[in-house]
């Protein structure tokens, strides 16, 4: 008796949170499919208007086009040092190998907001760098992360008689990561870059600070035009965003499985 | 091929002393095992073979050559690893070319090199597969092509059937021990399954606590056991305790209770010293409790188990001990159920005496 309600309890409790998660997020996407110029859930009115008025909007798709540079970018930069990065913590025998994992964490741990700041001074101080060069700076932060993390739950999931297989056939340590590390752990690596370059496309908090009057990112000249105006072309832009995350993590998902990434190694 | 000796080698994890102070010669051509419980100092050996593992003294010669300080890439062997450790994303083809190339074959070679070695295994059809479309057989002997295919100083083997089933396990044997006769490959293997031992190697080394307790070929560890511990490992598992009653030149006489047991072992046992005595279950013979003899020992029945072709009996010794007997099903006489009482006999030569 007692355990059904327990039972009951836990399931209405997790409705409740996944409705109000899930919430927000199909209350825009009804709200794009308005053809009145308010918002209002569910529309009185159906229509694809809004969709044309957002992709017309040049401040909506120079935004996208910057975002998709610099995430972009980004990632390139940011895979290399990323794996780097992971090969080394997982071959060190350091005992500050622990601290090392989790100083590579730091920009997720730290507030965007301190990092945004942080840069602008450094960048401001260095007084050479231009919109998107400063954004690039920031975002490799924040994809450099993840594509630690998630290199390195392959790595210790890579399974040594590999390696020695390698070896015992003559193979010298550079030929066995070239030949047969790295593409056993592709999967993982393909996951950090999506994950990290979904995040910089995605972000406010250190964009902010180094935005400038020509280089704007797409969320940021989101938040800009909501400024002045509240229509759906908002809530239409952002159900486009939706759907590329949506498949993004889908494609994540197929790859390496999500539950690894998070479980991490 | 070459000749593999291994000189007083002693290897440590920590403070745990894994091989101690192991000498082992394997004959150019030889298949020999390492037979052992889990723990034994057999994989650590064969890691010191492999250049896996660097040994804290003693040396490893290669057909003369001195390579204990040589890399595991640089002593040119092939290696089967108990996950087999196949590339995933390699295809059969790849995997078996991968030790060429790494010796920069010219591809001529390695083309010619790897359609012989996947005839060999009977995989020619399946060259261009990746490993996870195989069955675990046929993954097997891409495993040993890959080995073979650099054509190795020594072939090392590491448990590599402990993951099959018994029928699998029993072909792949048969095929393992064709190729590597026909080939003449100089083989080391790695195993806990003393059958398995017995029927794939020229010579087997049982090892015990870090050391070698005995090396010898099949029949001889099968059949004249030199310690207690290789019985009771090659299955002799009945140990009995007795007196030395009588030492002459042709043998033993065992007193034990009563009975008096003859025997032509003339282990290093003096006259009336105590001693144990292995005997194999399936050389116990029983005989109903009215043909009593001197050299039979009186017990009874304490539980039957069929095990098809042939019964298990757990007797109950008049000296207090327990012995196990395995009888064909098809020579029994007389009463075998629990309770009833037998004589338990057999042949002199199918004993083994230790001393205490």
């Amino acid at each position: 008796m007692i355990a059904a309600v327990q039972r009951q309890a836990f399931w209405i409790w997790s409705a409740a949170l996944y409705v109000f998660i899930m919430m927000p997020l199909a209350c825009v996407i009804l709200a794009s499919f308005n053809y009145e110029s308010i918002q209002s859930v569910p529309p009185a009115q159906w229509s694809l208007r809004w969709y044309g008025e957002a992709l017309r909007n040049p401040n909506f798709t120079r935004g996208a086009l910057t975002s998709l540079l610099v995430a972009t970018v980004a990632t390139i930069i940011a895979t290399p040092i990323g794996v780097l990065g992971a090969f080394g913590l997982w071959k060190s025998k350091s005992r500050y190998k622990a601290a090392l994992d989790a100083f590579f964490a730091l920009p997720i741990i730290v507030p965007g907001l301190v990092t945004g700041i942080s840069l602008l001074i450094v960048l401001t101080a260095a007084d050479q760098a231009t919109g998107n060069i400063k954004l690039i700076c920031g975002h490799v932060l924040i994809v450099l992360p993840y594509v630690i993390r998630t290199t390195l739950a392959s790595l210790t999931q890579f399974n040594p008689s590999h390696w020695e297989a390698a070896e015992t056939l003559g193979a010298t340590p550079p030929q066995i990561l070239w030949k047969i590390v790295l593409p056993i752990i592709r999967p993982g690596i393909v996951a950090g870059m999506i994950f990290g370059f979904i995040l910089s496309f995605d972000d406010v908090n250190i964009s902010l600070f180094l935005v400038d009057s020509r280089t704007v990112t797409l969320p940021i000249s989101i938040m800009s035009y909501l400024q002045f105006s509240f229509d759906p072309s908002v809530a239409a832009i952002s159900t486009i965003l939706i759907g590329i995350t949506f498949v993004s993590t889908l494609l994540l998902e197929r790859l390496f499985g999500l539950k690894r990434i998070f479980a991490g190694g | 091929m070459a000749e593999v000796v291994l000189r007083n080698v002693v290897a440590r994890y920590e403070q745990f002393l894994a091989v101690d102070n192991v000498s082992l010669t394997i004959g150019s051509g030889q298949f020999v095992t390492l037979l052992g419980p889990s723990g034994c100092g057999k994989s650590s050996t064969l890691r010191i073979i492999a250049g896996l593992m660097k040994p804290a003294s003693g040396s490893v010669l290669f057909a003369g050559r001195d390579v204990t300080a040589a890399n595991a890439a640089d002593r040119n062997i092939g290696m089967v690893f108990q996950s087999l450790a196949l590339f995933p994303h390699m295809t059969v083809a790849e995997n078996v070319a991968f030790g060429l190339r790494m010796r920069r074959a010219s591809a001529a070679t390695i083309e010619k090199q790897v359609k012989k070695m996947l005839g060999m295994v009977r995989l020619d059809q399946l060259a261009d597969r990746y490993p996870s479309q195989m069955s675990g057989g046929q993954q097997q002997r891409v495993a040993l092509a890959r080995a073979i295919a650099v054509e190795p100083s020594i072939l090392i083997l590491d448990e590599p059937f402990g993951a099959l089933d018994r029928k699998l396990r029993e072909a792949m044997q048969v095929e393992l021990h064709q190729l590597t006769r026909e080939m003449k490959i100089t083989a080391l293997f790695v195993t806990h399954d003393q059958e398995e031992a017995l029927m794939l190697s020229d010579s087997i080394a049982v090892m015990n606590k870090g050391r070698i307790e005995q090396y010898g070929t099949p029949q001889e560890i099968y059949s004249a056991p030199s310690t207690r511990f290789v019985a009771d490992f090659m299955g002799m598992t009945n140990f009995l305790q007795g007196r030395v009653s009588n030492r002459d030149a042709s043998g033993l006489d065992i007193s034990i209770g009563e009975a008096i047991v003859r025997t032509p072992d003339l282990a290093s046992v003096s006259d009336g010293s105590d001693v144990t005595f292995a005997v194999r279950p399936e050389k116990v013979l029983l005989a109903a409790s009215d043909a009593s003899t001197k050299a039979a020992i009186e017990g009874v029945i304490r539980q039957v188990t069929y095990h098809g072709d042939a019964s298990r009996f757990v007797l109950s010794l008049k000296n207090g001990e327990t012995m196990v007997a395995l009888e064909k099903n098809d020579r029994r006489s007389g009463d075998r159920a629990v309770g009833s009482k037998v004589w338990a006999h057999w042949e002199p030569e199918d004993i083994r005496v230790f001393a205490q």
